[in-house]
C-alpha cells in the first residue's frame, strides 16, 4: 500500500515554484512598478516586513506589560531593576496632570507609594538611603503642589489634605518602625527624617494658622466697617423720619 | 484596479498560475518559470483594466491560457499529458491519461519522477473524471474547495464530500 496523502503532498510541493524564483520575480515586478510609482516606498511590503511589524508589536506589548507591572507592584523598590521604569511612569503621570488640583492629588498618591517603599526589605544600604530621600522629596512635593492650587477655596482644602496625609504618613511609619527590625543606622536615619518632616509640617501649620487669623481679622474689620455704615444709614433714616 | 495593488494580486495568484503552467509544460521547471514571469509581466501592463468584481481570478487565467497556447503553438511541441480545450470562461477541464500502459512520455516522466508517484498517477486515472479533477485540483494544484466549486459548478460542501470520498477510494484501490 502506498501512502496516498503523502505522495499527493510531495507531488504538490514538487510542482510548486521555487521560493527564490517567487521572490526574484516579485522584485522584478516591483522594479517595473517603481517606474510608474517612484515615490511610493510602501509598495515593497514583503512577508518579512509583516513579521518585523508583528515582532515590533510584541516587543511594545511586552514593554507596556513590564511598565504596568512595575508601576502597580508595591514590591518594586529602589534596589529593583524595574524601579526606574516605575519612576518613569509616575513622572509621566504627573506631567499628564494638567490642572494644579490634579497635580496636587497625584502628589499625594505618590507620597503613599514612597511610604510603602520604605517598608520593603532592601539589600543595599545605599538603596534605603535613596528610598528615604525619595520619601522626603515626595512629602515636600505634596506641600508645594497644594500651594500652587489657584482657586483660593480649593487651595486651603488641598493644603489641609497634604498636611493630614503627611502627618498620617509619619504616624504610620513611626508605628511600623517599631514592628520592623532594621539595622540601627537605618532606623536612626528614618527617625531623623520623620522628625524633620514633623517639624516642617508643624511650622507650616503654624504659618497657616497665622494666615487664617489675619484673614479672619481682616474679615472682622470689614464686617465692623459694614456695621458702622449700616448704623450711619439707620441714623440718617431716623432723622428723615423724625423731621416728617 | 490600481497598479499599487498588483503585488497583493501577485501574492494571491502566483502559486496557482505557476502550477497551472508547470502541469501543462510537462513539468519543465525552467520553461514554467519563464512563462510565469511573462504572464505576470503581461498582467502588470494591463492591470488597470482588471476589475475583480467582474472577473475574479478568471482574468489572470485567461492571460495564462492564451500565453500558454501561443507558446505551445510556436514551439510545436506536443505532450502526451493531454490537456483538453480550456474553455473561454476559464473553467479548465483536463484529464490525465495513461499512454501505452505506462509512463512513456517526457511530460509524465517529468511530472511523476518516482515509482510511487507514477503509481499515484495510475491510481488517479482509475477514478471517475469528476473525482480525478477534484483530487488533482485540490491536492496537486492547490485550489481551495470554494474555487473548485466555482470551476466545476458545485457547492463547496459537495466538493468537500466528493474529495473525501475520492481519497478513500484511492486508498482502497491502492490496497488491491
Amino acid at each position: 500500500m502506498i501512502w496516498i496523502n503523502y505522495y499527493l503532498f510531495r507531488l504538490k510541493r514538487r510542482w510548486g515554484a521555487n521560493k527564490r524564483f517567487k521572490v526574484v520575480l516579485r522584485q522584478k515586478l516591483f522594479r517595473e512598478l517603481m517606474k510608474t510609482y517612484p515615490d511610493t516606498p510602501l509598495l515593497a511590503t514583503r512577508h518579512y516586513h509583516r513579521y518585523a511589524l508583528a515582532a515590533a508589536c510584541l516587543i511594545l506589548f511586552l514593554a507596556a506589560g513590564t511598565g504596568v507591572y512595575a508601576y502597580s507592584s508595591p514590591n518594586i523598590a529602589e534596589d529593583n531593576p524595574l524601579y526606574k521604569i516605575k519612576r518613569g511612569v509616575e513622572k509621566a503621570e504627573l506631567k499628564m496632570a494638567r490642572s494644579p488640583e490634579r497635580k496636587a492629588a497625584v502628589s499625594l498618591k505618590l507620597l503613599k507609594r514612597r511610604e510603602i517603599e520604605i517598608a520593603q526589605p532592601q539589600k543595599k544600604d545605599k538603596s534605603f538611603e535613596n528610598t528615604l530621600a525619595n520619601y522626603q522629596q515626595a512629602a515636600e512635593e505634596t506641600m508645594a503642589a497644594a500651594e500652587l492650587v489657584t482657586s483660593p477655596a480649593l487651595k486651603s482644602i488641598y493644603i489641609e489634605k497634604a498636611i493630614d496625609e503627611n502627618l498620617e504618613s509619619i504616624n504610620r511609619l513611626d508605628e511600623a518602625a517599631v514592628k520592623v527590625k532594621r539595622a540601627a543606622v537605618e532606623q536612626k536615619k528614618l527617625e531623623e527624617i520623620l522628625r524633620n518632616r514633623s517639624d516642617k509640617i508643624l511650622e507650616r501649620m503654624e504659618t497657616l494658622r497665622e494666615e487664617r487669623e489675619k484673614h479672619l481679622e481682616k474679615q472682622l474689620e470689614n464686617y465692623e466697617k459694614l456695621l458702622e455704615k449700616m448704623d450711619e444709614k439707620e441714623l440718617k433714616l431716623e432723622k428723615i423720619f423724625n423731621k416728617k | 484596479m490600481n497598479k499599487k495593488d498588483f503585488l497583493k494580486f501577485y501574492d494571491r495568484h502566483f502559486d496557482k498560475i505557476y502550477r497551472f503552467v508547470f502541469f501543462r509544460v510537462g513539468g519543465r521547471k525552467e520553461v514554467a518559470e519563464d512563462l510565469t514571469s511573462e504572464i505576470f509581466l503581461k498582467a502588470l501592463r494591463h492591470f488597470e483594466d482588471y476589475d475583480p468584481a467582474l472577473s475574479g481570478g478568471a482574468w489572470i487565467f485567461t492571460i495564462a491560457r492564451n500565453h500558454l497556447y501561443n507558446y505551445l503553438r510556436d514551439s510545436g511541441r506536443r505532450f502526451q499529458v493531454s490537456v483538453e480545450e480550456i474553455t473561454d470562461d476559464w473553467r479548465l477541464e483536463f484529464s490525465l491519461q495513461e499512454t501505452g500502459g505506462g509512463p512513456t512520455t517526457e511530460g509524465l516522466e517529468n511530472l511523476f519522477k518516482k515509482d510511487a508517484e507514477r503509481e499515484v498517477a495510475s491510481l488517479l486515472a482509475k477514478l471517475s473524471s469528476e473525482k480525478r479533477q477534484i483530487v488533482t485540483l485540490k491536492h496537486l494544484l492547490g485550489y481551495s474547495f470554494k474555487e473548485i466549486g466555482e470551476i466545476l459548478g458545485m457547492k463547496e460542501g459537495t466538493v468537500k464530500v466528493a474529495a473525501h470520498r475520492a481519497l478513500k477510494e484511492l486508498r482502497q484501490v491502492s490496497k488491491i
